[in-house]
């Protein structure tokens, strides 16, 4: 289950992220971070996971990347990029937890609207459960973002 | 064919205008609302012929929308295809019977959304 969780969500990531910017991202391993960590990006949207499986999933940005990202497949440029990028990191958070509901169905029974967090760094109030938190770092041709799950499964297995 | 485009997220209304732009509608065709109470507002005045709605918005959900406007005659048989990220089968089941005519996942694929258009509206 918990290799599982972490596979289905980057698998989501990178389909979502491909799907919109042209662009197929690589990702690394998952690296565990510490309890109270900070992320140390720009820009990160939340979408908090409830059900069996429950916590925060988390996608970050450096604001100079994602600015780069969304001015070139934009028609003309935005009035408030940060406005932009906010949207947009609510919108890829909320998609990428939406399409894993496919594969992983009821467990996952509902998710909330997209927060954002700004300024690097940003920590974010990590699920005081004992979930672990797992970083998955991406590259793609024109960024480099992470996913940073803190997900427990209702059995007491982290992802 | 005019079509009114409703989401809260402007990132997922420019990339549903994208597609529609592409796919031969003219800029003066497409209207966007941020939520369903301002769709609700722009129905009543102007005329549309299909609501490509998403289905978790504040203010007034795509599931609120759909429900009241069955409720209304002016709009009973108005199509509307609901686009949202959510892939679990039971909200979409609970989507068709809330009166929506298609559905449309996100990120939103081009050829899908066109085919389901045309296929309310043939020829279109």
């Amino acid at each position: 289950m918990q290799a599982k969780l972490v596979e289905v969500f980057t698998r989501a990531t990178a389909r979502v992220f491909e799907a919109y910017f042209g662009e197929k991202p690589e990702h690394g391993s998952p690296t565990p971070l510490p309890k109270d960590a900070s992320l140390e990006f720009d820009f990160s949207g939340l979408v908090g996971v409830a059900g069996e499986v429950r916590g925060l999933v988390v996608l970050s940005f450096q604001r100079e990347e994602i600015s780069r990202l969304l001015l070139a497949i934009s028609n003309a440029p935005p009035a408030s990029l940060d406005k932009s990028i906010r949207d947009f990191l609510g919108e890829f958070a909320n998609v990428i937890t939406g399409n894993t509901k496919k594969e992983l169905g009821e467990t996952i029974s509902a998710f909330s609207l997209p927060r954002i967090l700004e300024g690097r760094p940003h920590q974010p109030r990590w699920p005081a459960q004992e979930a672990e938190i797992l970083q998955i770092p991406f590259a793609a041709k024109s960024a480099r973002f992470a996913l940073t799950l803190a997900l427990k499964s209702a059995d007491g297995v982290s992802p | 064919m005019k079509i009114l485009i409703v989401d809260d997220s402007s990132f997922a209304r420019s990339q549903i205008r994208k597609v529609l732009l592409k796919g031969g509608w003219a800029e003066n065709a497409l209207v966007e609302a941020e939520n369903g109470l301002l769709a609700l507002k722009l129905l009543e005045s102007e005329t549309f012929d299909l609501l490509l709605l998403d289905w978790n918005m504040p203010e007034l959900s795509g599931m609120e929308l759909v429900s009241k406007l069955r409720t209304m005659d002016a709009f009973r048989k108005l199509p509307v295809i609901m686009i949202t990220s959510e892939s679990d089968k039971l909200l979409i089941l609970e989507a068709f019977k809330a009166g929506v005519t298609d559905h449309v996942g996100k990120p939103v694929d081009e050829k899908i959304l066109l085919d389901k258009i045309r296929k309310i509206f043939p020829g279109s």
